[in-house]
């Protein structure tokens, strides 16, 4: 992708290279090339099973690419295994469709696990814990436990939950397909803000309604093959 | 994601990773004694917070587990229970031995009409041997009439036309081991009638011993595989219970041995808990024992004296307890982690 206008130098921090990735014999992804800039915002959008979510988990590392190479700030990804994969994730932002929320941990406490699982100290967690649960609007729901939530807050709950890290790059895969048209405006909204804080961040969805209310390129996935379907006027030449 | 690590690997993992962290813990430790600035009293924080979350983590499962855990807990009791009646038989045993063997000694009965003081110097000449007693044949007399009544059968002696015994050598050995041989030796020397030790009662006393030990061994290594098996399920059932928390831990970037060492340590408080239940036990049975022995005739009390275990033996017991029983929780979680998350 070309540089925003207003920050020339800008590098990149997600790379694809002639990635192909297949199951069953049938491509999923094939011969992708791609560069996602600091501070991009990347809608990815295509029809059920044309690989967005395996874009999504290769570059995680959920998964690995039958060819070619997936590099996250010039790391390769597919090269890393166990602690070093796991160091590497800590830098990132994971948002699912199901939230995934233990059910048995407060809204606080499901946003506090990621720094919990890292050895984070307390008084370290507590400090990153109320901005993050009142950047998504949960502040008052920080004791409520994800059953007693609506779906909307459970989805907010899980973007606390991804940034309270402070991560350089949010995935979030499919994070409004459970929700009505309010909620996931709200969800947008707070993407569009983090994005706005300089946090990298690439969505994949099917709503082309949410596509549209916004200027951010898109990326469309077919049989797959990338098509760059708007570049954008934001954040693209 | 561990399921393709061979057992070795994962062992050395997760003794690396202890080791590592105790490593770095000491390191911060020593720097904050030293008084440097707060960097290192952070790290130290880090490591404490560290091992509560460990600690933690370890009771959530715990508790998750429920009566899983007592599953896991009794076999592994029963199983160190047993190792330890083993163990402590094992130790009574060899202790009834070595007090038998100090007092060993060889008896020999000489051929009517040698004096005993004559042959006295010859026998106490064998390197084997390092004491000689003369028991003539008056003072052996007198021994037997005193055991048999004393005054009332005196008439004996002109009934019998004289003293019918004959002259003894209470000849003590260097070793037990060299009876046998000593006594063979003793038997050729010209004047002497016959030779007697304890061999027999010694050589039952070992055999009770080695048998002891190998179907204590036998049923130690089933225990130990039916007490790994046990606990491996129990780990196992509480990490699919958990199953969903693994995921979201690898994928917000925890490390391997941060999500499995909660469950190694589960292993290990199941051993150490069944280790010290099985110890009071063992305490309890012991002293029950020797309460009910104290109260019986004297012989038996005398066994009692025997069979009592020495306080250092009683620590020794209680540490080898729950050695085992922490190996035992470690290798059966070690099994269930690999198989499972």
């Amino acid at each position: 992708m070309e540089p925003k206008p207003d920050s020339p130098h800008r590098s990149s921090l997600v790379q694809f290279r002639g990635v192909s990735k297949s199951y069953a014999q049938q491509f999923s992804l094939r011969d992708i090339n791609l560069q996602v800039k600091r501070g991009d915002f990347w809608f990815i959008t295509g029809p059920s099973g044309s690989g967005k979510s395996t874009l999504m988990k290769l570059i995680y590392g959920a998964e690995r690419p039958d060819h070619g190479s997936v590099l996250v700030e010039g790391i390769e990804v597919n090269q890393l295994r166990g602690d070093r994969l796991a160091y590497l994730r800590r830098r990132l932002g994971i948002v699912f469709q199901d939230y995934k929320l233990l059910s048995r941990r407060t809204i606080a406490e499901n946003a506090a696990f990621v720094l919990r699982a890292q050895g984070i100290p307390r008084a370290e967690i507590d400090r990153r814990l109320t901005p993050a649960l009142k950047l998504v609007g949960l502040i008052d729901k920080a004791h409520a436990f994800p059953d007693q939530l609506s779906g909307g807050e459970q989805q907010r709950a899980s973007i606390a939950r991804a940034i309270i890290a402070s991560p350089t790059l949010l995935l979030a895969d499919e994070p409004t397909g459970n929700l009505d048209r309010d909620n996931a405006q709200q969800v947008l909204k707070i993407l569009t803000q983090l994005n706005a804080a300089g946090i990298t961040v690439l969505v994949t969805t099917h709503d082309r309604q949410l596509i549209q209310s916004t200027q951010f390129p898109v990326i469309h996935l077919n049989q797959g093959q990338v098509r760059i379907e708007r570049t954008g006027g934001k954040h693209v030449q | 994601m561990f399921s393709r690590l061979p057992f070795h690997k994962l062992w050395f993992k997760t003794t690396a990773s202890l080791q590592l962290w105790w490593q770095r813990s000491a390191r911060s430790f020593l720097s904050l004694k030293r008084g440097q600035p707060d960097p290192l009293n952070r790290q130290l924080n880090l490591r404490w917070n560290q091992l509560e979350y460990l600690l933690q983590e370890t009771g959530l499962g715990l508790c998750r587990g429920g009566w899983l855990n007592w599953a896991a807990i009794s076999t592994v009791t029963v199983l160190l229970f047993l190792f330890g009646i083993g163990l402590q038989s094992s130790w009574q045993i060899e202790g009834l031995l070595q007090r038998m063997g100090s007092q060993l000694e060889i008896s020999v009965y000489l051929q009517p009409g040698v004096q005993a003081a004559s042959l006295q110097p010859a026998v106490a000449r064998f390197p084997q041997v390092a004491r000689v007693e003369v028991i003539s044949k008056e003072q052996a007399w007198q021994e037997l009439l005193k055991e048999m009544g004393g005054a009332e059968i005196a008439g004996l002696t002109a009934g019998l036309e004289g003293n019918p015994l004959v002259e003894e050598l209470q000849v003590t050995s260097r070793s037990t081991a060299v009876v046998p041989e000593l006594a063979q030796q003793l038997n050729q020397i010209q004047g002497v009638g016959s030779v007697q030790y304890l061999d027999q009662a010694l050589q039952s006393l070992n055999q009770l011993s080695r048998g002891v030990q190998q179907i204590g061994f036998v049923v130690v290594v089933l225990l130990s595989a039916t007490a790994i098996a046990v606990i491996s399920t129990t780990i196992r059932l509480i990490v699919l219970a958990r199953q969903q928390e693994i995921e979201i831990m690898q994928l917000v970037g925890a490390t391997a041995s941060w999500i499995y060492l909660p469950f190694i340590l589960q292993g290990v408080g199941f051993g150490l808990t069944g280790g010290t239940i099985a110890w009071v036990g063992l305490m309890f049975t012991e002293k029950s024992l020797l309460n009910l022995l104290g109260q019986q005739p004297d012989l038996l009390q005398l066994l009692g004296d025997n069979l009592q275990l020495q306080p250092l033996q009683s620590v020794l017991l209680l540490l080898l307890l729950l050695g085992l029983g922490s190996t035992i929780g470690c290798v059966g979680s070690l099994v269930a982690v690999r198989r499972s998350v």
